[in-house]
């Protein structure tokens, strides 16, 4: 996963350089265009044990701006936000490992730099007994949780910051 | 052996000859006995699955996770292009013009259909509503559920598409989709249990194979289903994932 290419940006854009857990940092580029969730769909992908995306469908794509060759084997963090604390998704991984269901608000960083909420539901994937992987199905989220959530990642990234 | 088949007890009376006419076809095909069941809601169907007194079941997907996961079904075969998508109804001239306008105290009616209620409840999030801030009025049909908006009796009812597509043009009039899911992953599946395992390959393939007949296409039209694909059991296990994660 390379850094963002600033030709694909629509917009004023701003530079973050953000810290991964499993591979090297990366230079995004971020707009505060936001683009809505699609009615009635639900985005659903699955990756495997070190994070890359092995399944995906259309709505993950579309809402991605990335094709799905792009996306295809990448690490699911490619559209990690920098709005998005990092204990989030230690939280998400340690949960799901422990075979429970982590659910919560997640807000996706676009190919063009912008962005879409979320409301996600994680859980590992289980085939005779050993998990191989963690699905992930996000639904339309509610505009009154998203306003409650950004301010609860604000306050996490204040403290990650510090 | 005599084999027992069960379909999903929301299944359109339209569709019940048809799905008689499918058993006798397979009997036939495969040289074997088998009746259909019919259990009048989920929780009787259910009950009979788990005393081990259904062999094979046209399932709804929710029952997914325990036909397979917990009692060792397997999962032969998928409708194509019959996913289980939903339509949120409302009355033509209700208040709400959008799923977000709708407020607290909502009035539902559901005909008990555990998936399309899911899938229903999942599209209502968005809108702040859930179990705790809405009235559930439970009627026996997805007709009578249509009925209740018309009189006002409810303010929306959950709907699964097919059965919305098929109300006709008259009470469509009166009616307003107020969103429509566009799920497509999950979808009913004709399973099979552990111990009518000898026959799941012919079964499997009869069922595939039901598109090179006039007479299988028959069965299909009049089942509502334009054909049968086999499952991977990684198929259905993803299915009964995605399930999970809704649940």
């Amino acid at each position: 996963m390379g850094n963002m290419s600033p030709e694909h940006i629509i917009g004023d854009y701003k530079e973050h350089l953000l810290q991964h857990f499993n591979s090297p940092s990366r230079t995004v580029y971020v707009t505060a265009i936001e683009t809505p969730f699609p009615a009635g769909k639900l985005i659903v992908s699955r990756t495997d044990l070190a994070g890359n995306i092995t399944h995906m469908n259309q709505a993950f794509v579309d809402m991605s701006g990335y094709s799905e060759s792009e996306l295809i084997g990448q690490p699911h963090a490619i559209l990690r936000h920098p709005d998005m604390p990092r204990s989030v998704f230690k939280e998400i991984w340690d949960t799901a490992s422990r075979g429970e269901k982590w659910q919560g608000y997640v807000k996706n960083l676009r190919k063009d730099g912008g962005y879409y909420w979320v409301n996600a539901t994680v859980i590992a994937n289980i085939r005779n007994g050993e998990m191989v992987g963690l699905s992930s199905v996000r639904r339309q989220p509610s505009a009154k949780k998203i306003a409650q959530t950004e301010a609860q990642y604000r306050q996490l990234l204040e403290q990650e910051q510090a | 052996m005599k084999y027992t088949l069960s379909i999903c007890p929301t299944t359109p009376a339209a569709a019940m000859s048809g799905w008689y006419i499918l058993n006798t076809y397979l009997q036939k095909k495969l040289d074997i006995a088998m009746h259909i069941e019919m259990y009048n809601d989920f929780d009787s169907q259910r009950l009979a699955f788990e005393n081990g007194e259904i062999d094979f079941i046209y399932a709804n997907p929710y029952d997914a996770t325990l036909l397979i996961r917990d009692l060792g079904f397997s999962a032969l075969n998928k409708p194509d292009d019959s996913a289980n998508e939903v339509v949120i109804i409302c009355k033509d001239d209700f208040s709400a013009q959008a799923l977000t306008d709708l407020e607290s105290g909502v009035k539902i009616t559901t005909a008990n259909d555990p998936a399309t209620n899911l899938v229903a409840m999942i599209l209502l999030e968005s809108a702040d509503i859930d179990a705790s801030n809405c009235i559930n009025i439970d009627c026996s049909s997805f007709i009578i559920a249509a009925k209740q908006v018309l009189k006002g009796e409810a303010d929306i009812a959950f709907l699964p598409k097919a059965i919305y597509d098929k109300l006709s043009k008259i009470i469509k009039e009166q009616l307003r989709p107020l969103i429509s899911s566009e799920i497509s992953v999950i979808h009913p599946i004709f399973a099979a249990s552990e111990k009518s395992q000898s026959i799941h390959s012919e079964l499997s393939q009869a069922l595939c194979e039901l598109t090179l007949s006039d007479a299988g296409n028959n069965i299909l039209s009049s089942i509502g289903i334009p054909s049968f694909s086999s499952m991977e059991q990684e198929d259905a296990e993803f299915m009964i994932d995605l399930m999970d994660t809704l649940k």
